[in-house]
């Protein structure tokens, strides 16, 4: 195992995952996986549903254990029964269902389940909840039962417990899968807010391209692997290799995609603006 | 929307009364107390002394009187029962009414009101204890209470959080009901025709996703838990802290003065 | 089949401290043969208004109508009713029961009364439609397959009815890409094969945009706006205002539009995006821009 540097969040040296059966050998939900992650990045796992992405978040975490392989996520062990804990210290999961995340029967209390786990004194507890709640605008809020909020609002809640304990990693796992448009956009400028304001890590899983745009860098899994890997010009330029696992493109890059397969020459473009200034150049041209 | 929202979870009556407001640990034991004490009166004085006092809890708990009438509804059968059963069976003193063999003497209708009159007042200052205490505040006062039982192995933690989670999941689990039932009643489910066996049987489209969702939602928030840090009771601290205060100390003289007053005036 | 909706307004719990408002004076019709979108937020009354389509609930003001039956506040049964419009709700694999898929999908059939043995060939039937190979699926354990799976065997639980109006809430939530397209796909097929009436729930405005020829847009309890898509789209102000979208492509036209002098416009009406490509290349074209 190399030396893991402080600045990579997350290193994995032929990492592989498979759930144990009893009768069939077990296949392998993650396959010989060589990842890097470095600190401070915000990094988004597309796949398809089954393609091995949340099994690697619940590696990441600890949730499950490597069944081969290594993986060291912020410098610790992921697959030591006792170092998961520090990795847990660090690294905050964000889950699909808002529902089933949620353990206070008061937004206060859910949030301050992670302190109490961690033996944070009461009153430095106050403080924190309410800086957590604070940076995910939820505060007035704090009394609510859970169960009246909108699924946003439980994300952020979510979200603002996992802040709580002031962690260096934040992934969100499909976290924004049942959120309606509106929620999910929501949901997403959070997590951009806090990474750039925090400087947290953030893994966003997802299988919306839409939310991939902005990241430092994408990483694709198909059945365990990584496919492609790179910033979003690079994975969207391979536009038709996404469409083939399954995946979709953001607008701009179908339609200029289109375009360029009736003849029309044009550079790659990611977003609506810039495929309006290309369209314009174009149209323009005389 | 749907039909079971309404549905309240216990009966907390939120307020910042003096009773809302007393620590839930002393409710609790308050009510111990209490519910010992009412089998020391015995005459009319002691009686007076533990309605007035069930009257005057009500009065500052500001609860209005027709949620505590409520509250009586389950028993009042069995308070019926009581009465007609010492009017009719307790003999002694003068002869009020007879008639064939049937006679209600004085005995009688004086163990007929104490009895029932201790049920009434019984039921009346538990119910003020659920009418001014929080479900949340309640476990939280009885995982306090019981944490001594921790030594002998009594998993106090463990209830206690099972209880804080199930009262966070009924209405989440109430929603999911309702939605199941529709869906089933839109592929023609029929819930209330037949038999009581058709009527069992008509239940299990509705059981079953339910069983399983449950099972889903329990699989779910167990990862989130252990993911958030959980591993057990130890070491953890609380963000509730449960504080006494001079009104707790005002409750605990109340007891004693009750005791007192029951000491002396009992026959 | 045509269904209209006459004034028809809902209260939950009437006449209780709980009383809530749901739908207030709700007049809409929907044609026999029409694909439907509602939009809305979360709590605009889409889920109200669509357990009326199919009688779950009754209004308490008001008159739905379809065919030669009605529904009013007085209405006691609604079956017949119901055994015509079938709803598939939100994350329906959550209805799912039975030990096997075949079993689980005849359940609704069988609960119109009819014969097992027909029941099972409606079966077998629905789930072809979703997409799914019959013989390989039917006698294994709904809750074996994929979360995908699941969906397409619910899905064929209401078609197996044989409604001649599908309503759907949000068919696609929660589905990767792949799934959303191919149960999109696969209702707009039988829509069209078996001329239903659809109504689609969905927040997605490209949903709406690919398959609706009308809109209804919902807001606090009211139908808000209704028409063609084209006609809804060119309102933005107004669907801005309500915290809805626009589909991303009447965004670009609306951007390139600006840039645009007036005779080349693009019109809000190519809001499909092969449609759009199709225009573009046109316009290319006649500059010789690159081709």
């Amino acid at each position: 195992m190399s030396i893991v540097m402080p600045e990579t969040a997350v290193v994995s040296k032929h990492l592989a995952f498979g759930y144990q059966t009893d009768q069939e050998p077990r296949s392998l939900v993650i396959k010989d996986l060589d990842l890097e992650i470095e600190t401070g990045l915000f990094v988004s796992i597309m796949g398809h549903n089954g393609s091995g992405k949340s099994t690697l978040a619940k590696l990441l975490n600890g949730l499950l254990t490597p069944s081969q392989g290594v993986l060291v996520v912020c410098g610790f062990d992921a697959s030591n029964n006792e170092t998961v804990w520090e990795i847990r210290h660090h690294v905050g999961m964000v889950f699909q269902n808002p529902d089933n995340q949620i353990v206070g029967p008061t937004v206060e209390d859910d949030v301050a389940f992670g302190l109490e786990n961690r033996g944070v004194p009461p009153e430095e507890m106050r403080v924190r909840i309410d800086e957590a709640l604070q940076s995910v605008h939820m505060q007035s809020f704090s009394q609510a039962q859970p169960h009246r909020l909108s699924g946003g609002q439980k994300q952020r809640v979510a979200i603002a417990g996992i802040m709580a304990i002031r962690p260096s990693v934040i992934i969100l796992d499909e976290a924004t899968a049942m959120l309606d448009p509106m929620a999910r956009k929501e949901v997403m400028a959070l997590a951009h807010r806090l990474h750039r304001e925090e400087g947290i890590t953030v893994i966003n899983i997802t299988h919306f391209p839409e939310e991939t745009l902005h990241s430092d860098r994408i990483i694709v899994m198909h059945d365990g692997k990584v496919v492609l890997d790179g910033t979003p010009a690079a994975v969207f330029a391979e536009a038709e290799r996404l469409q083939a696992i399954g995946l979709d493109v953001p607008l701009a890059v179908r339609l200029r995609q289109a375009l360029v397969s009736n003849g029309v020459a044009m550079p790659l473009v990611l977003e609506r603006e810039e495929l309006v200034r290309e369209l314009c150049k174009l149209l323009s041209k005389t | 929307m749907n039909v079971l929202q309404n549905f309240a979870i216990g009966q907390y009556v939120p307020g910042r009364s003096f009773v809302h407001l007393l620590d839930p640990r002393s409710k609790l034991l308050f009510v111990l107390a209490f519910a010992i004490l009412v089998f020391l009166a015995n005459n009319w004085q002691t009686y007076t002394v533990l309605v007035v006092f069930t009257l005057s809890a009500v009065a500052v708990a500001r609860i209005s009187p027709g949620y505590l009438v409520r509250s009586l509804k389950p028993v009042w059968f069995l308070i019926l029962l009581t009465i007609i059963l010492h009017l009719l069976s307790t003999k002694g003193g003068a002869v009020y009414f007879s008639w064939g063999w049937l006679t209600i003497e004085e005995q009688g209708v004086k163990q007929a009101v104490f009895i029932s009159l201790r049920l009434t007042l019984l039921v009346l200052i538990s119910s003020l204890l659920t009418l001014t205490t929080s479900p949340l505040d309640l476990t939280d006062g009885m995982e306090r209470l019981l944490s001594p039982l921790k030594k002998i192995k009594v998993p106090v933690h463990e209830i206690s959080l099972m209880l804080s989670i199930a009262l966070r999941f009924i209405p989440t689990l109430l929603e999911e009901t309702d939605k199941i039932i529709k869906a089933q009643m839109a592929r023609g489910a029929d819930l209330d025709s037949g038999n009581l066996l058709k009527r069992a049987k008509n239940l299990v489209p509705i059981t079953v996703p339910l069983f399983i969702s449950a099972f889903r939602r329990a699989e779910e928030l167990a990862w989130a838990m252990e993911a958030r840090g959980y591993r057990g009771g130890s070491g953890r601290t609380r963000l509730r802290q449960l504080r006494f205060s001079w009104r707790d100390a005002v409750a605990a003289l109340m007891i004693l003065l009750i005791l007192g007053l029951l000491g002396w005036w009992r026959a | 089949m045509q269904i209209t909706l006459e004034n028809v307004s809902h209260i939950y719990g009437k006449g209780t401290p709980f009383e809530k408002t749901a739908l207030t004076n709700v007049s809409l019709t929907i044609p026999a043969g029409a694909y439907v979108g509602i939009i809305g937020q979360t709590g605009s009354g889409k889920s109200t208004l669509i357990q009326h389509l199919n009688g779950l609930l009754k209004p308490t003001s008001g008159r739905l109508r379809m065919g030669e039956w009605e529904i009013t506040p007085e209405t006691k049964r609604t079956s017949e009713w119901r055994k015509r419009v079938g709803l598939v709700f939100q994350y329906p694999e959550h209805q799912l029961f039975e030990e096997t898929v075949a079993k689980d999908v005849a359940y609704g059939p069988l609960n119109f009364d009819l014969p097992e043995e027909l029941a099972m060939q409606r079966a077998k039937e629905a789930l072809e439609i979703v997409g799914l190979d019959y013989e390989a699926i039917k006698d294994r354990s709904p809750f074996q397959l994929s979360g995908g799976q699941m969906r397409r065997v619910a899905i064929a639980g209401v078609l197996a009815m044989q409604p001649r109006v599908l309503v759907l809430d949000e068919p696609t939530a929660g589905l990767d890409p792949a799934g959303r397209k191919s149960i999109l796909e696969g209702i707009y097929q039988i829509h069209r094969e078996q001329k239903l009436t659809t109504i689609l729930v969905t927040h997605s405005m490209e949903e709406v945009a690919r398959y609706a020829d009308l809109i209804v847009v919902m807001a606090n309890g009211q139908v808000v706006m209704q028409g063609r898509p084209e006609e809804v789209f060119a309102q933005e102000e107004k669907l801005r205002q309500l915290s809805l979208d626009v589909p991303e492509t009447i965004s670009l036209i609306k951007e390139l539009n600006e840039q645009l002098p007036g005779e080349r416009q693009i019109p809000f009406g190519l809001f499909r995006e092969e449609e759009l490509v199709q225009h573009l290349l046109t316009m290319l074209a006649s500059k010789g821009a690159g081709l």
